[in-house]
């Protein structure tokens, strides 16, 4: 997997990414904490917390994104089949 | 899998969470959207130890009696692994859960405004539901669509905090279907127009990157009563979705209905009206202590539900009910059966037959050929109580 650090950074503020834990509803991005290494220095390189978070990769593929925006995220009603 | 990867601890993505049912479990993936069905035993094996486990211990203490089993274990965990839903790791403590607390920032979500021939209330609740901080409203017509009506109500919320308008109309000639096309070309709050009655499914305009479409299907609907079906179609696999129906009804919580006769209720389809939006403001009616009556009631405490593997991604309906009399019956028109895994036809279930009749659903059904004497006795709870 490639980590599109671009992406990331154009999108997510420092201050999001410090959060330990994703906040609520959050929905336009998957956080991976996937290694991005080799086989050999990947523990090193999430042994930093704060190396971690430079290694997260952003899946800006996810589908629904607009959909999710654009509606509540459910149905309202469930008239048509 | 890599070798790697066996010997180290292996925990599921944060992002994918577990639902055990009857007969088998469903693993969702909330911020892909979507879901993939696994045994019980994986379940079981996946949760065992939540502090992570390796691959190869697993595989083991499953095989011990039969070597095949290795074998079928390394072919699950390689299907989690594809689907990107399994993490090797040395620190599992480093991957933090999701929270699964739920809220939004208004007093209701959404609101369902149905429109027929007969109604002849003015329009100025739209601003009453934007002062309830709703973002999302239903709009479905029941009669001819006036589309010079429909662009009075779009005026209306220009200034509004409502962020997207879904149109339900008859489909009547191309002439408003073009009418509509262009009313959604201008304005962006229209989110979505189907227009049922139609002679094709079809897609008759798309904004682009998904902010709206214009379709036409070929359902017949006859008002309020066509509503509640529930299909895998509906199953919504997203965090907000998921984590609302942890703790509250997926359907119901923070909505408002005006029906076609300005009657004020939670669903449209529930017979509990709490005033009329000619002498009833939605403020009162949302402060009666019964309009929340059902908010609350999670897949969790609803008959048949309980043991379902979709609970958590499946809308409720509490309006058509299997046993009318019981609230926490299961919806009338659901036909899956989490025993069995199967879905079925549920307008033909024997057992659903009195309460077709009971909710004047029959003539909605003109393929059914069951005569409604022929169906067996029911189970009632003149309580209403919970059934067991």
């Amino acid at each position: 997997m490639k980590t599109d650090k671009k992406r990331y950074l154009s999108h997510y503020t420092p201050e999001i990414l410090q959060k330990k834990e994703l906040p609520v509803n959050f929905k336009f991005a998957q956080f991976y904490t996937m290694d991005t290494k080799t086989e050999e220095n990947e523990d090193k390189s999430i042994a930093s917390l704060d190396k971690r978070f430079l290694d997260i990769k952003i899946n800006a593929y996810n589908t629904d994104c607009f959909n999710i925006m654009s509606t509540l995220g459910k149905p309202i009603s469930k008239i048509v089949r | 899998m890599r070798k790697n990867d066996l010997g180290k601890k292996c925990i599921l993505n944060p992002s994918a969470t577990l639902i055990k049912g009857a007969s088998r479990s469903l693993i969702c993936d909330l911020e892909r959207n979507s879901y993939m069905l696994i045994p019980i035993s994986l379940h079981e094996m996946l949760t065992q130890n939540k502090k992570g486990f390796t691959v190869q211990e697993i595989s083991e203490q499953y095989s011990k009696d039969n070597k095949q089993n290795k074998k079928i274990i390394l072919s699950y965990f390689n299907a989690l692994h594809r689907a990107d839903l399994l993490v090797f790791t040395n620190f599992p403590e480093y991957y933090q859960p999701i929270n699964m607390t739920w809220d939004f920032p208004g007093d209701i979500s959404n609101a369902i405004i149905d429109i027929d021939k007969n109604t002849t209330y003015a329009t100025s609740f739209l601003e009453q539901i934007a002062k309830l901080g709703c973002p999302y409203i239903q709009l479905r017509f029941f009669s001819r669509l006036s589309i010079s009506d429909l662009k009075l109500m779009i005026a209306q919320l220009e200034t509004s905090i409502i962020e997207a308008i879904e149109v339900f109309a008859s489909y009547e000639s191309d002439t408003v279907l073009k009418g509509l096309i262009k009313l959604m070309k201008k304005n962006y709050r229209i989110r979505s127009v189907t227009l049922y009655n139609a002679p094709e499914n079809i897609i008759k305009y798309s904004r682009t990157i998904g902010f709206g479409q214009v379709v036409t299907v070929t359902t017949d609907i006859k008002g309020h009563l066509s509503c509640g079906f529930i299909s895998h179609h509906y199953f919504i696999t997203n965090i907000s979705t998921y984590t609302e129906s942890l703790a509250h009804n997926s359907c119901l919580n923070r909505k408002i209905s005006i029906d076609v006769d300005g009657n004020i209720k939670n669903c449209p389809s529930m017979s509990q009206s709490f005033g009329n939006i000619k002498d009833t403001t939605l403020r009162e009616a949302l402060d009666h202590p019964d309009f929340k009556k059902y908010w609350n009631i999670t897949k969790d405490q609803i008959a048949v539900c309980k043991d379902c593997e979709f609970r958590y991604i499946c809308t409720d309906c509490r309006a058509y009910l299997e046993n009318p009399e019981d609230m926490y019956s299961k919806p009338l028109k659901c036909g899956y059966n989490p025993y069995t895994c199967e879905w079925e036809e549920w307008s033909t279930n024997p057992l659903k037959q009195m309460a077709i009749d009971y909710y004047g659903m029959r003539e909605m059904l003109p393929e059914f050929k069951m005569k409604p004497d022929h169906v067996p006795p029911r189970r009632t709870n003149p309580e209403g109580n919970r059934a067991q």
